[in-house]
């Protein structure tokens, strides 16, 4: 359920409405107010603070600040169209001529439309200015509120007397005519039967008159609170605000823009100035609201039709204007209530009524520099820089990127053709020379392919290991097993031998060698069969003969023997002296090695 | 154009920036890989360019017996020098590979040849044609102006040596050939 505050903040005191509900149905959960002395003008801290503590509204979902309309410039302008959106458009430069007091750029202006029967639509301009909003919205900061909506004081008259109840269609064609008696200026309304506005006029004099000319010190006057709640807490608040009053830094030089007549003297409420007036002064006021009255009457036309009475109930203007005016005139409650039974401001009461949906008047004044924000764009300002600055930082890596992307790509292309050019060199020397087969020529021209620019190294790249595996192929031995090396087993054979009798100082020598290579089968591997014959003479110590022995022993525990070498015999030498024999061994020989190993 | 339109048109552009940021990254991203691989693939393309240069000169440009019989005897002529040669070729079919062997005769055997001589000239007749392997080699020393005599046991002899056989074998796959 929504809550809406609705808050008459007047030069002098404030009145306040908190209703619960919707626009169809709701309560009023409390309403008051409270007059300033006038120290609490001197700070919208302490202003603010003051209406704070004694709405105590809590949290509410929706505040809407309403302005006397004294000082409010009223005019009625006719316009061949009544488009909101246009209206504002123009509406400022088509009053601009009636605002040879003000400055242009210091007034914000806004309309009501009023239905007078004319065939192009009529509307009640009013132009406040600048600074009434801003020391408004001052005073609500203080109290911390921001309302989206500030109007004025007759646009909230208007919403509040929708409240009244309306019959769909009436025979009876009289106009209703309102006036509120505020305190510093009255409103005088005239609605059609139907409820819509016909016309308004603010007279610039209300209850506060009636303290002109009093001389009062006001610090003997407590300050006044209108609510039964406030009235209760006002010792407590006094000593509150004391304390505050001191942390709060108050600002002597600092004077609110609240509108109003300053000469009046501050912190008198209503009953005190009831009190404080004489016959003489009552009369005067009561001669001076008819002359206003009637005046207002007549520029609306003169309106037919009782008068009802709202707001300060002053006594003797009924009869008073009854006699002068020749009308019927009577007191009028809206029917709407606090818990307590209290009747609560009716401005205040239309501005809560249109914080939870009652529409009659779209008239806000929060526009130009004090255009309500919300959600995004309170952070407009600030997510405007940060987007600019975002959108910079991104702009700036991405050129970066790009700059380096490209020097990447120039790069590459430039490899590309290096490595290209030693292609195109392989493939010359193919073309050149005849002996060469033509399928070794590599190929490098990629047009025609759908290959990208970074892919045509990696076909260059495969074209090329396609042709080293070609050449592979011709070249090596595969999965194809060889016959074993009858050069690779004599350079084995050589070796052993050398070291086999480097130790032994009598002579040795070879008398032939015989080797034939076998292919593997089931039974054995590849190998070579070796022949060999060697002389050994005797080296003085008469134990050569063992040296076959030893040789045979050795040679059978390479691990290139394939089983076991044989001597069948050894015989004399034809010279020498020697002995000489034919071993025969089987050696496991692979590959071929270079001359250089041996 | 007011504040809130402003603001959305910001937005957009805030949006835009983010996405070109991020397509700019992955852009550069693909460059810098594309530039790590071309530096990867020059490497490999330079290395092996020079690798095939070699071996492509030194590879066999045919498979005809005239061309395994100029090998031979370019092997024995000039390194080795070993004189001319003789060579016999017959083929041995087998089930998955062919066999070519070659017999080889020196003119000028019966003088024998120092042990280096010959190993030079079997390394090379191996390793510059692919797939051969010498698959009989039968040697005995001689002596100077023997005529190719054998020589007795025990004799005092030089380093030279009569080939009194020698077998090449070269080996080819069938599919391959």
């Amino acid at each position: 359920m929504a809550t809406s505050l609705g808050i008459h903040l007047q030069s002098h005191g404030f009145d306040y409405v908190l209703l619960e509900g919707s626009a169809k149905k709701y309560s009023v959960k409390s309403s008051g107010g409270a007059v300033y002395r006038s120290e609490d003008l001197q700070s919208s801290k302490l202003l603010g603070k003051l209406i704070s503590d004694t709405v105590k509204s809590g949290k509410v979902d929706q505040v809407v600040v309403t302005l006397p309309a004294s000082g409010v410039v009223m005019r009625e302008l006719s316009l061949p169209f009544s488009d909101r959106e246009k209206v504002m458009q123009v509406l400022k430069f088509e009053i601009e001529s009636e605002l040879y007091h003000l400055s242009f750029d210091d007034v914000i202006a806004d309309f009501i439309e009023l239905s007078d029967g004319r065939a192009t639509p009529t509307l009640l301009v009013s132009v406040l200015e600048k600074d009434r909003v801003s020391a408004a919205l001052e005073v609500s900061g203080a109290a911390d509120w921001d309302p989206p909506v500030i109007t004025l004081s007759h646009g909230s008259l208007y919403t509040a007397l929708q409240a009244l109840p309306r019959s769909a269609s009436s025979d009876d064609e009289q106009l209703e005519t309102y006036l509120e008696i505020g305190a510093e200026s009255c409103l005088l309304l005239v609605l059609n039967t139907d409820g819509t506005l016909r016309g308004a006029r603010a007279l610039p004099m209300g209850w506060r008159e009636l303290t002109r000319g009093v001389a009062i010190l006001e610090a003997e006057l407590e300050p006044v609170n209108e609510t039964p709640e406030a009235e209760e807490n006002a010792d407590e608040s006094s000593a509150d605000e004391s304390f505050d009053v001191d942390e709060l830094e108050v600002d002597e030089k600092a004077e609110l823009a609240l509108g109003g007549d300053h000469s009046l003297p501050y912190g008198i409420g209503f009953e005190t100035a009831l009190e404080m007036a004489d016959d003489g002064r009552s009369q005067g006021f009561l001669a001076n609201i008819a002359k206003e009255v009637r005046r207002a009457l007549v520029a609306m036309g003169s309106p037919a039709g009782p008068i009802y009475l709202l707001g300060a109930s002053v006594p003797g203007l009924e009869e008073h204007l009854q006699a002068r005016l020749g009308r019927d005139v009577a007191p009028l409650s809206l029917g709407v209530h606090g818990a307590q039974g209290e009747e609560p401001s009716a401005i205040a009461l239309g501005a809560a009524m249109r914080g939870i949906g009652v529409e009659t008047s779209a008239m806000n004044f929060r526009q130009e520099e004090f255009r309500y924000a919300r959600g995004l764009e309170r952070i407009e300002g600030s997510l405007t820089l940060a987007l600019v600055g975002l959108i910079v930082f991104f702009a700036f890596e991405l050129a970066i990127n790009l700059k380096v992307a490209q020097q990447y790509k120039l790069d590459s292309a430039a490899i590309f053709k290096r490595a290209n050019d030693k292609v195109v060199v392989l493939n010359n020397k193919v073309k050149e020379d005849e002996e060469y087969p033509d399928e070794w020529i590599i190929k490098n021209n990629f047009a025609g392919i759908d290959v990208d620019e970074d892919g045509r190294i990696v076909l260059l790249t495969a074209n090329m290991m396609k042709a080293k595996k070609q050449l592979d192929e011709l070249m090596g031995e595969s999965d194809l097993e060889m016959s074993p090396s009858c050069l690779e087993a004599w350079r084995l054979l050589m070796l052993f031998l050398e070291g086999e009798m480097s130790d032994y100082q009598g002579r040795w020598m070879i008398e032939n060698f015989n080797f034939t290579s076998v292919d593997g089968n089931a039974r054995e591997n590849a190998h070579v069969n070796v022949k060999f014959g060697i002389t050994i003479f005797p080296d003085g110590s008469g134990s050569y003969i063992g040296r076959f022995d030893r040789l045979l022993a050795n040679l059978k525990g390479e691990a290139w023997t394939l089983g076991s070498p044989t001597l069948p015999s050894t015989e004399n030498a034809a010279e020498g002296g020697g002995k000489t024999g034919i071993v025969s061994v089987k050696i496991l020989s692979g590959k071929p090695i270079g001359p250089e190993d041996g | 154009m007011n504040n809130r339109t402003t603001l959305y048109l910001l937005m957009g552009l805030a949006l835009a920036a983010i996405g070109g940021r991020y397509w700019s990254v992955s852009y550069r991203s693909s460059w810098e890989t594309a530039f790590l691989n071309h530096q990867r693939s020059y490497k490999i393309i330079w290395e092996t360019s020079d690798d095939l240069a070699i071996r492509r000169e030194n590879a066999p440009k045919s498979n005809e017996e005239f061309y395994f019989r100029a090998h031979f005897q370019a092997q024995a002529y000039d390194p080795a020098q070993m004189g001319t040669i003789n060579v016999k070729m017959r083929e041995r079919p087998q089930k998955n590979y062919e066999d070519k062997i070659f017999e080889i005769e020196f003119q000028e055997g019966d003088a024998g040849f120092r042990r280096d001589q010959m190993r030079a000239f079997l390394f090379n007749s191996e390793l510059l044609m692919p797939r051969v392997r010498t698959t009989i080699l039968n040697l005995q020393p001689v002596s100077q102006g023997g005529r190719g005599r054998k020589l007795d046991t025990g004799v005092e002899r030089e380093d030279l040596w009569k080939i009194t056989k020698l077998e090449f074998r070269q080996r080819s796959p069938v599919a391959k050939r």
